[in-house]
């Protein structure tokens, strides 16, 4: 089952870095609207 | 704000409705579970040709009108295209290594014109980063947009002639004949991604423009008076 | 004045500044040649590869430091001679034009000073009648990479890490002269068409050239 492992750290890492990125962007608006 | 949200909220639906489908599809049966990453290789690498040529319209739009907000497209759809260009990397390195044994593949005029355009985009973010003046910032993005739209095409064809003549076939499948419910998983991710892409970009540029406007709000005395310039001396 | 006289005026002078102050052949040419020097020694002592990679080594290193060359601080390059020219009415698309003569000029010094560097150095397996089809190709790639030089130099002008930041931006956009320039020898040696591969060159130097002259007001502008 390690190929399932590997496939779904793909796409957990490849998610994580668009909500990264969701969330940069988030911040920088909250810092703003102050 | 509030349709930002709703938009962003939406797009998360959408990725889960695809994650679902792409963990529920059956598999190939030579690659196993690794013919899965293709439901977001293929997407990722399709949103991020779509971000460069969103950056590009831009570019050539502000050249043109000269209007800020085109220069604000072009900007958020090129962070939004590097985003999606490392992803969409990324996931046809693990592809390529776990089912051909190897992360990359000289015979792919795609991929290696998917590369270039990587290091387009980053050099266009970083011209931006290095140029203080918002309107000299705006024009010179555009310029070098503008010749990357000329550019990347000629880097397309040449890749192209490269591999044809040295006849490395792709070892990775277009389009290979795929059973129906990959067919239907992959395109609900073809779909889902791509709003993601849209709703971020919005959300991009709602940043954008609020930034602006502080900005615009934050001038200190001093800066209203400027040197004279050549240009702007009508009256001599 | 017309435009080619204008254009040949600015080449002229840039080429008068180049032979006085310079560095393309002070500086570019030597940092080149001992990057020629550093593959061998880096490869091993496998001498036959030597011999394999130097046309290879010579087209890498001869467009990665070329576009130095490209990137030259010219005559015009402080904002008081470029608002000189706008007063004088010089057109945008000659200074272009006239600084992409001077730069493929230098750059053809350039590149055929290497080339005899990478013979002597490497011994390079050529393939017969090579001298003309290489000789066309390094033409042509001169050009094309001038052109590109000469773009990312005024977009990035005035800026911090100019050089570094503008060679980022030519880099990935000057493949298509790195296959085209190589590919002509590799093909005259698998005796298969040459012909494809110039056109790509010939192709790359116009589309640039469409490009660079388009957009040579907008850049004169950006580049204040």
């Amino acid at each position: 089952m390690s190929d399932l492992f590997i496939v779904v750290g793909t796409f957990a890492l490849c998610y994580a870095a668009i909500i990264g990125y969701a969330a940069r962007l988030h911040l920088r608006r909250r810092r703003v609207k102050d | 704000m509030n349709r930002i949200r709703i938009l962003l909220g939406t797009a998360a639906l959408a990725v889960a409705v695809g994650l679902w489908f792409a963990f529920t599809s059956p598999v190939d049966r030579l690659q196993g579970e690794f013919s899965r990453i293709v439901n977001i290789h293929a997407p990722f690498l399709w949103v991020a040709f779509l971000a460069f040529g969103v950056t590009a319209l831009a570019s050539i739009m502000w050249l043109v009108k000269k209007t800020p907000r085109w220069d604000r497209l072009g900007e958020a759809s090129a962070e939004l295209g590097v985003v999606f260009t490392v992803t969409g990397l990324f996931t046809g390195m693990v592809w390529g290594q776990a089912v051909w044994g190897r992360a990359w593949d000289w015979g792919d005029a795609r991929l290696a014109t998917t590369a270039v355009m990587l290091f387009v985009y980053l050099g266009y973010l970083a011209l931006r980063g290095a140029t203080p003046d918002p309107e000299m910032r705006a024009r010179r993005s555009a310029i070098l947009g503008a010749v990357a739209v000329v550019q990347v095409p000629l880097v397309y064809f040449s890749v192209y002639m490269f591999r044809t003549l040295h006849q490395t076939p792709s070892i990775r499948p277009d389009g290979a004949t795929m059973p129906r419910e990959m067919v239907v998983a992959l395109l609900v991710n073809f779909l889902a991604i791509t709003y993601l892409y849209v709703a971020l970009l919005i959300a991009r540029l709602d940043v954008a423009r609020a930034e602006e406007r502080v900005a615009a709000e934050a001038d200190l005395a001093g800066d209203a008076v400027k040197p004279p310039r050549l240009t702007e001396v009508e009256d001599v | 004045m017309s435009f080619w006289d204008q254009a040949l005026e600015i080449a002229r002078v840039d080429l008068r500044i180049e032979r006085r102050v310079g560095d393309v052949l002070r500086i570019v040419l030597p940092f080149a040649v001992v990057a020629l020097l550093v593959f061998p020694l880096a490869l091993g002592v496998d001498l036959s590869a030597v011999s394999r990679l130097g046309p290879a080594v010579f087209w890498a290193i001869g467009i990665l430091f070329g576009m130095q060359i490209a990137l030259r601080h010219t005559a015009d390059d402080r904002p008081e001679r470029r608002d000189l020219y706008s007063l004088l009415g010089v057109d945008p698309s000659a200074r272009f034009v006239g600084r992409c003569l001077s730069g493929s000029a230098l750059m053809v010094v350039f590149l055929l000073v290497l080339l005899l560097a990478t013979v002597v150095l490497y011994s390079p397996d050529l393939p017969e009648g090579w001298l003309l089809p290489v000789l066309a190709g390094l033409l042509l790639t001169a050009i094309g990479l001038t052109e590109l030089g000469t773009l990312a130099g005024e977009v990035t002008a005035g800026l911090r890490n100019r050089t570094t930041l503008a060679s980022l931006i030519v880099a990935p956009l000057a493949l298509p002269l790195v296959i085209g320039a190589s590919q002509t020898l590799e093909s005259l040696a698998r005796h298969t068409g040459i012909l494809r591969w110039l056109i790509l060159l010939v192709a790359t130097d116009l589309a640039l050239a469409v490009a660079g002259v388009a957009l040579a007001r907008p850049l004169e502008e950006a580049s204040r």
